[in-house]
Formats: C-alpha cells, structure tokens, sequence
C-alpha cells in the first residue's frame, strides 16, 4: 500500500508542476491577450477594462492560485476564441480522441505481442527479419505520412473506408468502427514498431533462461510455453515501456486527428494554439498531464500483479 | 518390443556434438559411448568443460534449443532410436519416460509461477488427469522429496524457495511421472555444502523406491563412489574410461582417473585452474594424437603426441582410451593395493 | 583452426595488425550501419548543392502550369502554385537537415553541460537535475513542443528550439551515464590527485571520452528531430510559407490531397528513408561501442 501513498502525494505534486510550469510558460508568452481581444480602435482605457476584466492585472501566482483552485472544482475559465466554456468543451472532445486512443492501443499491443513473439521463437529467420524491417520502418516514417496513406490508398481510391469524421458509439458501432480504423492503424503504427521490438528481445532473452530449458524437458510444447511461460516473464519488461508509449500515442492523435479530421483532444490542442487561446491550452494539459499521471500509477500497480516478486515491496 | 535383462534401457554409441560459434564448428563431445541398465546408476564424471552436461543434453535431444547439433550417434532409449524421432514424439518421452534436473535450481525455476502449478503441469502434460488430480499428484510429489508443509508449499512461488528446497522441488517435478531414467546434470554442485548430502541421500532413497535409472552427472568422485554402480570419466569431451564403480576407482585403466584418484602426480597443477600446461584444452585448440598426453607422466613420444586412441576394451568389460600399457595389467600396481581415500571432499577435481 | 579438421596445431598464430582505430575497424564492419552513413552522406551533398542543383527558384509561382504530374520538365511535377516540385524539394532538404541540427544543438547545448554536471558533481545537484530531467521525459514529446511553440509563437526557428527541449533530456542521461562511467577511471582520480580543478577535468578529460556514446545518441536524435521537425511543419507550427521543408511540403499535398495524390510519395520517402538511415547510423556506433566494451 506503500503505493497508494505515493500515488496520493506523487500526482497532485507533478500536477501542480507541470500545470504552474505551463501556467508560467503562459505567462511569458509575448503578446498581450487583452490588447487582441479589446480589438484593433481600443484606447489605452480599454484594453486596461478588458485586462482586468479576464483578471490579467494581478500576480502571476495569484492568477495560478486562482485558477488550479477553479480548476480543481471543474471550472476551467472559458475559451478566449470561442466564447465556451473550457471544461464544456474539453469533454466534448474527449470521446473521439479516447476512443482512437484505445483502438490504436489495441491494436498496437496486439499486433506486437504477435510479431515479437514470433520473431523471437524465429530468430535469424525471413521473418524475423521482415519485422525487423517492419519495426525500423515504422519508427522512421512519419505517423501522419502513413495516415495519408492510408487515406489515399483506402479511402481515395478503393472508397472502403471514410477518410474524415468521427462517429459517436451510440450514434451506429458501425459507422463508429469503420470511421476508426484508418486513424487508429495510423495511430497505432509508431507504438506498434517499438513495442514489438521490445517484445522481440524481452521474449528472445527469456526463451534462453534456464526455466525454459525445463519446460522442454518437460516435454511441453511450444505453444504451450510460450503461453504459460514466456508471456508473463517476457512481460515485465515489455510493462515498463508501455507507459512512455501511451504518453506517446496520446501525443500522436494531434497528428492524426488533423489528417482524419476528428474533433478530439488532439485537434483542439493545435487550433489552440493557433489561436493563441490560453485558457483552451491550459484545460487540456491539465487533462493531459492528470491522464498521463494515472496512467502511469496504474502501470505501477500492474507490476504487482504480474510479477510476485514485486508484490511483496 | 520384447526387453530382456540385457537390452541396456539407454544405449548412448558414438555420441558427437558440434556448436557453431565465432571461432568455427567446435566439437564439444566427440565419440562418447555409454550404456545404463534398468535400474541402475552410472555416473558421468569429470572436470568442468569435458563435455558431460553438454552429453546430458544431447541424450535428451535437447542441444538444439542450446545451439548445438548431434552430428554424429545414436542414442536408444527404451529399444528406439531416440534422436530419430521427431520433435513431438521426443517432447512425448521428455517428461514422461525421461525426467532430468539441472544444476540451478532456483534458475531453473519459472519465477511467476506457482511450485504446485509448475509440477502439476508436467503431469497434466502426459496423463489425462483432471487439474485437481494432477496437483494433488503435484503435492504428494513435494511431500516425497520431504518438503515440509507440502500442500501449503506448493501454492508458492519459487523465490520463497532455498537452494535445496528448489532442487528438491525439481527432482520432485522430475520424477512426478515415474520415468524409467532420471538424468542428474551435477544436482548438489550449486547447493551449499550442508544440503548437498541431504540432496543426494534424497536422490539415492528415491532410486531405491523406484528402481528408476539414473545418469548422474558430477565432477566429484566422493558422489560417485558413494551413489553410483557404474561410472564413465570424461575428458576433453571424450569418454576415457568406464566399469563399474569398484573397478574403475580401485584399479583406474586411464592414466587421468589415476591423476584424479591422486595415486600419481600429474604434470601441471591439479587443484587450481590457471593458464599454463594443466587444463583441459580449448575444444578449438586440441593437442595432437592423444588430448589428454601433454598432462600425462607416461606420454611416450611418437606415440601419444601422434595416434589419437580409440575408446577400447584393453581390459574386458572396461573400455578406455590409452595406447600406452602402463600400469594396465591383471595385478594391481605396485604389488598392493592402491591406497585410495574417498570421500565427498578430497577427491574434487579441480573446476 | 576448428577441432573439426584438425588434431589442432601448436599454438595461435602470431597476430600482426596496423594501429588503427579499434572502434572504426568495429563500425565499418557493421554494414548496415556504412550504407546509411553514406546515404546521408548523399542527403548532406544535395542540401548543401540544392541552389546548384535546383532547376529553378522553389518560391517561383507559375499558375498557368500548375498541378502538373512529374514529367521532363518538372521531374516531380508541379504544386498547386505551379511551383516546380523537384526544387523545392531539394531545397526541403536543405530546411529539414538544417532544422534537425539546430534541433539536436540546441538539444547539446542543454544537455552536454546539465549532463556533465550532475554525473560529475553527483549528490544533490544529480538528484535535483536528474528528477526534474524525469518529469520533463515523461511528457509526450509532441505535446510538449507545441506547447512550448503556443508560448513563443509559430516558426521553424522557434520550433526546433521547442524541439531541441524536448530532446534535451534524452542527451541529458546519456551524458550522465557516460560521465558517471568515465568518473570512475582512475585517470580520474589522478587527474584530482594533481590538483586540476573540476572544471578543468571536466571538459579537458570527462569531455573527450564521453564522445562515442554522445555521437551515437545525437545521430539517432537527428533522424527523430527530423521527424518531429515533419509534424510541426505539417501542423503549420514550424516552416512558414513560402520556405519549404518536408514536412510542410506534405501539409500542401494533404490540402490538396482530394484532387492530386502524387504530391505525397517524394517528401514522405524522403524523410522515411533519412530517419531510418540516421538511425542504422547510431545504431551501429551504438554496436560498435557495445562489442569493445565485450571484448575488453
């Protein structure tokens, strides 16, 4: 339990870090919000109205002071561009970007698993080989090159899918499902790469440990040590990575949500800041920062669960 | 398949095992010829690098999961050509007829599984048995091997295990099958020196109880002598000589047992392991003639630095490797009897 | 040589080599890893040959023959200002090499020292960097670099600056492991003994034998900066028009993606085949490293 304590200190800490650091980063940024927003015949008398209006006249730490407290009760100021409530609007967007998230993980950690393994049961083989190949592609092309892509090849040309838009679930699964697939492959492409070379080396070295030995003479077969024996020892390793990798995809959907034209997190975050619109930036990384934290306690947590060893600590 | 008396259980002949490393195909054991009766215990006996763990593995067919390839040689166990069969037969015996431990117990054990789960597996994997049947066969097992407390045991995981408790756990999983041959690969090397007795007193009352055969591979005489009816010494990845226990230990017919045994000096030193004339060669860098002649006091010039000896039957019934008739004679040497001092200890060859 | 043919001979042949480079003798042996360096080789020449090279001036509009598919004329065609593609991707070239390594130097010039110090220094200055190093890795790199670009503004040169932040920490560690394992040779100690100043032992000893793993790092981090330099230009945070990179020249072929397609496949190649190159680069200084440090 030694965890929960940490995570109970830990994340608010890093929170309030990362969200001041943003704040302050915010408040450096040259440009005056106020003088944009009084518009271009304001007076002096003005822009000081609108200034204090959005409460830009006080100290940098009253205004974050301020603003974590609204924060942390929900209310996140409102959208300078769009005149909507922040947190109204980072909620709208959250489903399409979740959804994507999800399925490119899915599809991420299933085609590693099958890949890695494969190739470490083949080292030196056509195939392992051809993952290799497939792995160093896949981290050296552009996410959003092979969004392109796809759309080109599978939207464009063969109409099998839709190139844009986004579906709610409860709208049509189908719609929904088929409105994700290229994105998500598009998506899942970098993590996918990496992880399964980590699989591929996490299961190689395990397959040369002593235990393995034994299973063979046991007589077990191969499938069967894979799936009993390899996979949870291969794991631990391949657990650790996982964490940076959602962080990461969860970066790529402001790519590939610009590609696909989903109106996620992602997209908002770089209209965002096109716009200049600080209180729509601070929201979402807030939300981004809180994500990745809890993320990365429930892959601390998992550790627990699949090694024994680490269950006692 | 009708099996007299005399048809050995496992008949090992011209065993030959090549790696493919950076230096080129390397001959890790070459030539290796042994037989093991029903019911009887023969050790393999040697210094590290004769090749004896790397022929456990190959009587198991197991080299090729280490990078090595049989090349030459057969192996028959239980009237088959063992190494003829293909991968799903042999992964058929391996368990069932054959059971082997290894000389790490604690690595030889899968850490995110269960010690129960670990046995019950093997069982499961060759008798159609329910999974409560095949753990309670798991835990019956452990309280064989004399683990305290078996059933609670066995719903741990290895690292809760000492060093002899895990070897224990292994011969338990080993044998939870009654396999009619148990490979040792040097059981009580690795443990502390209080346990190794206990393992090996284990073992030994085991075999007794299930008249299993076992092939006990050590580099300590003292276990031999006290566990073993036939023995087979092993250099530089050749057999070099073999009879029975008796035999080979009162009246050695190779000039390297005799080193071993302490009843001659051997050039170069015998208990340390240092990078001069005095041990075991490389495999890639073999001597001429004879391996095992730049070590030994009766090399003859012209003949042991040219010929390489066959294993032979100078003796009968006891095959070695030596062209050289020193010593080998129907009378012990020296009118007497050799004075030969044995126990766990004093005979350990050197590492 | 194998026990194989022979009884074995004598001994082992007497050895007689030129003293050369042990580390280069290792990498030209990884092949994979020589075939990228001289692509990039090639990339280097034609970015620094681009205003040679170019047919014509990239920026240069011609509206009559625009959207034309790759033809003699204009080898990879015309964009949808007419502008001849083959220049302004040579011309790319020359912006997204230039972008990675002001990326990657802005990266080492936070890096490098914040990395000498805390391995070298250790106790609390390591703990302190080392952690708020953690805190900066632990956000996604893309994020972090539009953020950083939201505060300053969009730009290619703001840009790779929020992109040489981004990748600082990366070089911070290996810095600091490179240091720590320099630190504990005894020329070191020596160095101390004499009464150099820590400063001096810094830059003049530490510096110049944490080179080959800082190499091989900053070589796979300009593939990576290349690559992200693509996302933010693709966003339209990084090159402004009518400058060309890669990856803005991908941006245009997304616009116009509905009507013409062939717009996509030269800049995405190229960037494909330059990351993975520099990446087989560091991968084999990398290898090189790691197969001396074995043998030894």
């Amino acid at each position: 339990m030694r965890i929960l304590a940490r995570f109970l200190v830990a994340v608010p800490l890093l929170f309030v870090v990362v969200s001041f650091g943003v704040f302050a980063l915010v408040g450096l940024a040259p440009g005056d919000p106020a003088v944009e927003l009084a518009g271009q015949d304001a007076t002096a008398e003005d822009v000081g109205r609108v200034r204090a209006e959005l409460g830009l006249d006080r100290p940098l730490l009253e205004r974050y002071v301020s603003w974590l407290g609204d924060a942390v009760t929900g209310d996140l100021g409102t959208s300078l561009a769009r005149r909507q409530d922040v947190t109204e609007l980072v909620v709208s967007r959250i489903p399409p970007t979740v959804s994507l998230a999800l399925f490119a993980l899915v599809l991420a950690m299933l085609a590693s698993a099958v890949l890695g393994t494969l190739a470490a049961l083949r080292q030196g083989s056509m195939l392992d080989r051809g993952v290799a190949l497939f792995s160093a592609a896949g981290i050296a092309l552009p996410q959003f090159w092979v969004g392109l892509l796809l759309v080109i090849v599978f939207a464009l040309n063969l109409g099998w899918l839709p190139a844009t838009g986004y579906v709610p679930f409860s709208e049509s699964p189908g719609e929904w499902f088929s409105h994700l697939v290229l994105p998500a492959i598009a998506l899942a492409w970098l993590p996918a790469a990496e992880l399964t070379r980590h699989v591929r080396s996490a299961t190689a070295e395990v397959l040369e440990r002593d235990y393995v030995l034994t299973a063979r003479a046991k007589g077990l077969l191969t499938p069967q040590i894979v799936l009993k024996h390899t996979v949870r020892n291969a794991g631990i390793p391949v657990v650790t990575v996982l964490g940076t990798r959602i962080a990461q995809l969860l970066g790529g959907t402001v790519v590939i949500e610009t590609v696909f034209g989903i109106r996620g997190l992602g997209s908002l975050t770089v209209d965002s800041v096109l716009a200049r619109d600080m209180p729509v930036i601070l929201g979402v990384v807030a939300f981004a920062t809180a994500v990745v934290l809890v993320i990365n306690f429930l892959v601390d947590l998992s550790y627990g669960v699949i090694d024994p060893r680490a269950a006692r600590a | 398949m009708t099996t007299s008396v005399h048809t050995p259980l496992l008949d090992v002949s011209d065993l030959t095992v090549e790696f493919a490393t950076r230096k080129g195909r390397i001959r890790a054991v070459e030539g290796v010829s042994f037989s093991i009766d029903r019911g009887e215990v023969l050790g393999l006996v040697g210094e590290s690098g004769s090749g004896k763990s790397v022929t456990s593995l190959a009587v198991t067919g197991l080299t090729e999961y280490t990078g090595g390839k049989v090349v030459r040689g057969s192996v028959t166990f239980d009237g088959r050509d063992f190494l003829a069969l293909d991968p799903r037969q042999r992964a058929d015996v391996l368990g069932r007829d054959m059971g082997m431990i290894f000389q790490q117990p604690i690595r030889s054990l899968n850490p995110t599984m269960r010690i129960g789960d670990q046995i019950a597996e093997v069982v499961r994997r060759h008798r159609d048995v329910s999974r409560q049947a095949a753990w309670d066969r798991a835990v019956e097992m452990l309280d064989r091997v004399h683990i305290p407390d078996a059933a609670r045991r066995a719903r741990e995981y290895p690292h809760t295990f000492s060093g002899g408790m895990s070897q224990r756990a292994m011969i338990a999983m080993a044998l939870a099958c009654s396999p009619k041959l148990l490979i040792a690969d040097e059981p009580t090397t690795a443990l502390d020196v209080t346990v190794q007795a206990h393992v090996l007193d284990l073992l030994l009352q085991l075999q007794a109880e299930t008249d299993v055969a076992v092939l006990l591979i050590t580099h300590d005489l003292g276990v031999v002598a006290r566990s073993c009816q036939r023995v087979a010494v092993m250099y530089s990845g050749q057999v070099v000589e073999s009879g029975t226990v008796r035999e080979v230990l009162d009246r050695p017919s190779h000039p390297y047992t005799e080193g071993l045994l302490g009843a001659i000096p051997v050039r170069g030193e015998r208990t340390r392991l240092v990078a001069v004339p005095g041990t075991v060669p490389p495999p890639d860098a073999l001597p001429p003639g004879c391996r095992f002649h730049p070590r030994c006091p009766y090399a003859e010039p012209g003949l042991c630095d040219v010929e390489e000896p066959d294993l032979r039957e100078w003796l009968p019934g006891r095959p070695d490797r030596c062209l050289h008739p020193h010593g080998r004679g129907p009378a012990p040497r020296g009118g007497g009897a050799v004075p030969v001092r044995i126990d766990t200890g004093t005979t350990r060859l050197a590492r | 040589m194998t026990a194989v043919e022979s009884g074995g001979t004598a001994g082992p042949a007497p050895v007689v080599k030129r003293a050369r480079s042990p580390l280069l003798e290792r990498f030209l042996d990884e092949r994979l890893a020589v075939a990228a360096g001289l692509f990039l080789l090639l990339v280097v020449v034609v970015a620094v040959l681009a205003p040679v090279l170019a047919p014509t001036d990239p920026s240069e509009q011609d509206l009559v023959n625009s959207f034309q598919s790759p033809s003699s004329a204009h080898w990879l065609g015309t964009d949808e200002l007419g502008r001849d593609l083959f220049s302004r991707f040579l011309y790319g070239a020359r912006t997204s090499l230039l972008a990675a390594l002001e990326a990657v130097a802005i990266a080492l010039l936070i890096g490098l020292p914040l990395g000498l110090l805390a391995g070298y220094l250790g106790g609390l200055v390591d703990t302190v960097l080392s952690r708020v190093n953690d805190a900066v890795m632990s956000a996604p790199a893309l994020v972090l670099a539009i953020a950083v670009v939201a505060v300053l503004g969009p730009g290619l040169t703001n840009a790779m600056l929020a992109i040489g932040i981004v990748f600082a920490p990366s070089l911070f560690r290996i810095v600091r492991g490179a240091t720590l394992q320099v630190r504990a040779e005894t020329y070191i100690e020596a160095s101390r003994a004499i009464g150099c100043t820590p400063v001096r032992i810094m830059t003049r000893h530490v510096l110049r034998n944490i080179v080959p793993p800082v190499i091989a790092q900053v070589t796979i981090l300009l593939g990576v900066s290349m690559l992200a330099e693509a996302s933010l230009s693709f966003l339209g945070l990084g090159v402004r028009p009518p400058e060309a990179s890669w990856g803005s020249m991908l941006r245009e072929a997304f616009d116009q993606i509905y009507s013409v397609q062939y717009l996509v496949w030269a800049p995405g190649i190229a960037i494909g085949l330059t990351v993975l190159a520099f990446s087989q680069l560091g991968d084999g200084i990398r290898s090189a490293l790691s197969a001396g440090r074995r043998r030894s």
